[in-house]
């Protein structure tokens, strides 16, 4: 691919996707665990974002809130109305992990089934501005085919394109 | 033709917390990385034995 259309896509990425607001958030030493702070003028949610080897090059992606015990959940809807910016937020992780690991791949999959919706819609959505810098595989039966705009998946797994 | 390096985060921008430590062993983190092993074991065994 010549040097100008991988400027042009990468351009492209960074306008579109990257422009979304998304909270501070820090980094551990190694890349692969992540804090941020979801605010809003009632409260205050510790988040967390953990990438965990599940085997080969491929890590999962893990999400939810710090409870008082300082461990990760994800079992409440803590709905803080700042959901696009908590996703940007986690999308922006994920970016820093594959600058950090850019060979490894990262999964991940819906707590439940409308956040799996919501993730594969956004996915479908943004589909023309990740496609040039990014693979996107969804999982049908634990098998990863290319990703389809309109079908349904079990969860996904992403990768940086060498480009 | 040779592959360059492309990037879209500066990690020099990124904030390091030296305090923050891993949840490997989070035992939500432990529960969604046996999920997606036990999603992909096809896929994961295939893997490994292109591997050998």
């Amino acid at each position: 691919m010549e040097r100008s259309t991988v400027k042009a896509n990468l351009y492209s990425f960074n306008t579109h996707t990257v422009k979304e607001k998304f909270y501070p958030f820090r980094a551990s030493e190694d890349y692969l665990f992540y804090y941020f702070e979801s605010r809003s003028e009632e409260r205050t949610i510790h988040k967390a974002v953990q990438f965990e080897k599940i085997g080969a090059d491929i890590y999962n992606l893990a999400f939810g809130d710090l409870d008082e015990n300082r461990e990760i959940n994800d079992f409440c809807v803590s709905n803080n109305q700042d959901m696009n910016k908590v996703l940007a937020t986690v999308v922006r992780t994920a970016l820093t992990f594959f600058e950090a690991y850019p060979d490894r791949r990262v999964y991940f999959t819906g707590s439940s089934k409308a956040r799996l919706r919501l993730y594969s819609a956004i996915l479908a959505r943004e589909f023309e501005n990740w496609k040039p810098v990014f693979e996107v595989l969804g999982i049908q039966n634990g098998n990863p085919v290319p990703f389809e705009q309109g079908v349904n998946y079990e969860s996904f797994i992403i990768n940086r394109k060498s480009i | 033709m040779k592959q360059k390096t492309w990037h879209l985060i500066d990690l020099s921008k990124v904030v390091v917390d030296p305090t923050l430590k891993s949840h490997a062993n989070d035992p939500f983190v432990v529960r969604k990385v046996e999920e997606a092993r036990r999603v992909l074991a096809p896929y994961l065994k295939q893997l490994a034995e292109k591997e050998k």
